[in-house]
C-alpha cells in the first residue's frame, strides 16, 4: 500500500469514524459499530462506559448492547427535584404509573443527563428516557444508532437469565448475572473495545460469605464496581446479606475459579443494588443502596431501601479477610465509625454519581411518592 | 428544511389519511383511535400562517408540542402530566400526531391544542378496554407433592397469561404456617421469571435454608419438619393487563426431615419402550428432583452420538421423567446422559448437597450415562451398571 492509499485508508476510516459520532475515547470502549436498531428482549441493567458509551445489559437476550450516544452537551442541574418521578416517566410514554417498572437508572458522564430504563409490565416493551437538568424527559430512541451487540458467553450451565450489574473495568467489560433455576453465580468478562464477535470468558468465583461463615461458589453478585489498588486491578462485588468482596482482574483466565477476598459484612437481611466511589474532603468512600428484605423484622429506618458509606480505605484491607473480615455491626449496634448508614439516603432505589459533589437517586418518599433528586454526596 | 423534509418522509411511517377542512382552521382535534394496536393518531387542522411556516413532512416534538399535545388525563382541567411522546407530521393543512408507544386500554387520555390567536381546546377520550377474556388463573404449583423436604428450596408457579413483572409480586405470595399465619420474610426477592412472564422461580431464601448461615440462626429457618404449611397466592396479583387472578390459590403441605444427601446414581429405574414405536422413553428417579431442569437435564443420544429429537415430560410426583421421540424407536442401542448439576427439591446435585462446603467437597464422580437397548417389548429395568450393554428380548 502506498502513502496515497495509506492516507486515503486513514482519511476513510475517520469520515466513517464521525459518520457513526465515534469520539477517540469511545473507540477504546467498541470497534465497529453498526448504524441500525439493536433487537433487544429486555433492559436488565444500564451503565455508561468512557466516551459517553452505553451499556445496556439485556438479561433474557443474554446479551450486552454498546450504544454511542453523540450525547456532549453538559447539563446544568439547577432542578434539584423532579417530584413524581415514576408518574411523569410513565405518562411520557402515555401510561399509568401502576403499568411502568423503573429498571435502572445511570448518568451520562459528559452531559450529566439522567438515563432512565422503564418497562411498561403490559406490553413488556423497555424504553429508556431521559432527564435534563431541567426536569424535562425524553426519550433516548434505540433506532438508527451505532452500535454494537455482544451475545454473552454460554458457560456449561444454563443460560443467563437475569442481569444484576455490569461495569466498565477500563480494558473490559464485566458482567454478573444469575440463572433462573438454579442457585448460581454468573459473572462475564468481554475484552475492549467491545465488537460483534467479541469472545467474552464466563468464569466462577469462589467467596467467603462472611455472615454465612462458608465458602460459596453459588450466591449470585448483586451489584459490582471496578477498583484498583497498588497497580493492580479488582473487581468489587457486593452480595445479598452482605458482603462485600474483592476480586483480582488478574486472575480471570478461561476455566479459572476466582478467588475473592472478603473485607466487610454490611449485615443480613439487605440485598445490594448499586454502588460507586467517589471523593469527599480528601477521603475516598463507596455508596451503595440496598433493599432490606429486613425492613419489616428489623428497619434501620422508614424504607426497606437504605444506603451506607464505606471508607475506601477498608477495601484496601490485607490481614482483616474473609472469617475476620470487618462486622458493620455487633448484634445491632454499629460496630465501625468506618461503615455508616446514610439517613439522608433512605428510600434511595437508584443512585448514580453526578459529579465530583452530587448524586442523583430515584427514591421513595414516605407520602409514598416518588422522587428524582439531586443530593450532595454524603 | 425542504431537504430535512424529503429526508423525513422516507423515513417517517406514513401517517393515515384523514380527511383535512381546507380552507378554515379549527382547533377541533379529530381523533382515530386503533383498538387493535392501542393507539390514536389525532389531528387538527393548522391556521393559515402555521400551513405556510412549515414544510409537508415530520415535524420535531419541540415545535409540535407547541400546538397539539396528548396527555395522559388527569382529573384536573390543566393536565399535570407531560405530554406523551410521539410523532408529528404536516400534511396539506394538517398536523397529525401518533404517540410512540401503544397507550393502556381503558386510560383516558386528553388531547390539548393550543393554536396561536385562538383560546386552547381540550378534548378527553378513553382507550377501549382490553377484549374481555377470562383472567388469569394459576394453571401449576410445583413440586406438585403434598408432602415435601423442610429443607425444599423454590417453587415454580405457572399462571395462565403473563403477569405483571415487579417487586410488589412478592407481597402477594405468602406462605402460612400451621395456624394461618404468614412466616415473616420467607422469599429471595430476586425476580425470575421466563421469557414469556408466565412462570414464576420463587425461592425460598437460601441463607435461611442452609445450616449454620448467620440468617438462620437469627430468623430461623423458614420450613420446619412435621409442619404443615400453606402457599398463598393472593388475588390482588395482576397480570400484564391489569387483570387480577381469578380466585386465590392455596396448596397445603406438609413437611418432612431435610434431604441433605446428594442424588444418588442407584435406585433409578428405566422404562423401555417397544422398538418401531413412538411410546415414551421413561426415566423414574428414586426421589422427587426439580422439574425445570429435570425436563432439560436428561439427553437421549444414538449410538453414534447423535441427538434424538423430542419432547421431554415431567409427571408423578416429579419423579418420572419421559421421552417421547419425534420418530420412532429402532431396534437398537441408545444412551441416556443425565446432567451432573440436576437439582432435588432440596438443591442437592450428584456432586454435591446443596450445603456444601467446598473446602470439604466430596470427590465424587457419579454415573452419569447408560447404554440401553430397545427391542419388541417394552421393559422396565432398575438403571445402573448392570443395565450396561445388557441386551433385551431378540425379536
Amino acid at each position: 500500500m502506498n502513502r496515497q492509499q495509506l492516507i486515503l485508508g486513514q482519511l476513510l476510516t475517520l469520515t466513517l469514524m464521525m459518520s457513526v459520532g465515534q469520539t477517540g475515547i469511545a473507540a477504546e470502549v467498541l470497534r465497529n459499530p453498526v448504524k441500525g436498531t439493536p433487537t433487544l428482549k429486555a433492559i436488565s441493567v444500564i451503565r455508561f462506559a468512557p466516551g459517553g458509551v452505553l451499556l445496556i445489559g439485556d438479561g433474557p437476550g443474554s446479551q450486552l448492547i454498546a450504544v454511542v450516544t453523540n450525547d456532549s452537551q453538559k447539563q446544568s442541574w439547577e432542578q434539584k427535584t423532579v417530584e413524581g418521578i415514576t408518574e411523569k416517566l410513565a405518562a411520557r410514554i402515555g401510561i399509568p404509573a401502576k403499568e411502568l417498572e423503573i429498571r435502572s437508572m445511570a448518568v451520562h458522564p459528559e452531559s450529566l443527563k439522567v438515563y432512565v430504563a422503564v418497562a411498561n409490565t403490559r406490553t413488556k416493551q423497555s424504553v429508556i428516557l431521559t432527564v435534563d437538568g431541567r426536569g424535562t424527559i425524553d426519550e433516548f430512541a434505540l433506532e438508527n444508532v451505532p452500535h454494537v451487540v455482544v451475545p454473552l458467553p454460554k458457560g456449561e450451565q444454563s443460560p443467563v437469565t437475569r442481569i444484576t450489574d455490569l461495569a466498565w473495568m477500563g480494558d473490559r467489560v464485566l458482567i454478573s448475572a444469575t440463572a433462573n433455576e438454579e442457585f448460581a453465580a454468573k459473572v462475564c468478562s468481554i475484552p475492549a473495545p467491545l465488537e460483534a464477535n467479541s469472545k467474552g470468558l464466563a468464569f466462577s468465583t469462589e467467596t467467603y460469605h462472611v455472615s454465612h461463615r462458608k465458602w460459596e461458589t453459588r450466591a449470585p453478585m448483586t451489584t459490582l464496581m471496578p477498583y484498583e489498588q497498588g497497580g493492580r486491578k479488582y473487581v468489587v462485588g457486593a452480595f445479598a446479606c452482605t458482603p462485600v468482596v474483592r476480586y483480582p482482574l488478574d486472575e480471570v483466565q478461561p476455566g479459572a475459579k476466582v478467588k475473592g477476598e472478603s473485607v466487610i459484612e454490611l449485615g443480613s437481611g439487605n440485598q445490594p443494588r448499586g454502588m460507586f466511589a467517589y471523593e469527599k474532603d480528601g477521603q475516598g468512600y463507596v455508596l451503595m443502596n440496598a433493599y432490606r428484605f429486613h425492613h419489616e423484622r428489623r428497619p434501620y429506618g422508614w424504607s426497606p431501601y437504605v444506603t451506607f458509606r464505606i471508607e475506601l480505605g477498608l477495601l484496601d484491607e490485607r490481614e482483616k479477610l474473609n472469617e475476620s473480615a470487618l462486622y458493620r455491626l455487633a448484634g445491632t449496634k454499629p460496630a465501625t465509625d468506618r461503615i455508616r448508614l446514610v439517613e439522608e439516603y433512605f428510600g434511595v432505589m437508584h443512585l448514580d454519581r453526578l459529579d465530583k459533589t452530587q448524586a442523583v437517586v430515584i427514591r421513595q418518599l414516605p407520602s409514598g411518592n416518588t422522587e428524582l433528586a439531586v443530593l450532595p454526596l454524603p | 428544511m425542504q431537504t430535512l423534509g424529503i429526508i423525513g418522509m422516507l423515513i417517517a411511517a406514513n401517517p393515515p389519511d384523514l380527511p383535512t377542512d381546507g380552507a378554515i382552521a379549527t382547533s377541533a382535534p379529530r381523533i382515530e383511535i386503533d383498538a387493535t394496536r392501542a393507539t390514536v393518531t389525532v389531528a387538527v387542522s393548522l391556521p393559515t400562517n402555521l400551513i405556510e411556516q412549515l414544510p409537508d413532512g415530520p415535524v420535531t416534538s419541540s415545535v409540535g408540542e407547541r400546538w397539539l399535545r396528548l396527555h395522559l388525563s388527569t382529573a384536573t382541567e390543566s393536565p399535570e402530566n407531560p405530554p406523551i411522546l410521539g410523532r408529528y407530521h404536516k400534511k396539506g393543512t394538517t398536523l397529525r400526531f401518533s404517540p410512540r408507544f401503544p397507550l393502556s386500554p381503558g386510560s383516558g387520555y386528553q388531547v390539548v391544542v393550543t393554536l396561536p390567536g385562538q383560546p386552547p381546546k381540550r378534548q378527553v377520550f378513553q382507550m377501549p378496554a382490553s377484549p374481555s377474556g377470562p383472567p388469569p388463573e394459576v394453571v401449576g404449583v410445583y413440586p406438585t407433592a403434598d408432602v415435601l423436604p423442610a429443607n425444599l428450596l423454590k417453587f415454580y408457579l405457572h399462571f395462565s397469561y403473563p403477569m405483571r413483572t415487579g417487586p410488589t409480586v412478592f407481597e402477594q405470595i405468602q406462605l402460612l404456617d400451621g395456624k394461618g399465619v404468614p412466616i415473616q420474610d420467607p422469599w429471595r426477592r430476586t425476580e425470575l421469571w421466563n421469557d414469556d412472564d408466565t412462570r414464576l422461580t420463587l425461592w425460598i431464601h437460601p441463607g435461611r435454608i442452609k445450616t449454620g448461615v448467620n440468617l438462620r440462626e437469627q430468623l430461623g429457618p423458614v420450613l420446619q419438619p412435621n409442619q404443615e404449611y400453606t402457599l398463598r397466592i393472593l388475588p390482588t396479583l395482576v397480570d400484564a393487563r391489569g387483570r387480577p387472578l381469578a380466585r386465590e390459590f392455596r396448596k397445603t403441605f406438609r413437611t418432612v426431615t431435610p434431604i441433605r444427601e446428594v442424588i444418588p446414581d442407584d435406585g433409578w429405574k428405566v422404562s423401555l419402550p417397544p422398538a418401531g414405536t413412538r411410546q415414551p422413553l421413561k426415566l423414574h428417579a428414586p426421589r422427587p428432583l426439580d422439574r425445570a431442569l429435570y425436563l432439560r437435564s436428561v439427553t437421549v443420544l444414538t449410538s453414534d452420538h447423535q441427538l434424538v429429537l423430542g419432547q421431554s415430560q415431567v409427571t408423578s410426583g416429579e419423579k418420572t421423567w419421559s421421552w417421547i421421540p419425534a420418530a420412532e424407536w429402532r431396534s437398537e442401542k441408545y444412551m441416556i446422559v443425565l446432567d451432573e448439576l440436576l437439582e432435588d427439591l432440596a438443591g442437592n446435585t450428584f456432586l454435591s448437597p446443596f450445603e456444601r462446603d467446598i473446602q470439604s467437597l466430596m470427590n465424587r464422580k457419579p454415573r452419569l450415562a447408560y447404554t440401553i437397548e430397545l427391542c419388541a417389548s417394552p421393559q422396565k429395568l432398575p438403571l445402573g451398571p448392570a443395565l450396561e450393554l445388557r441386551r433385551g428380548l431378540a425379536r
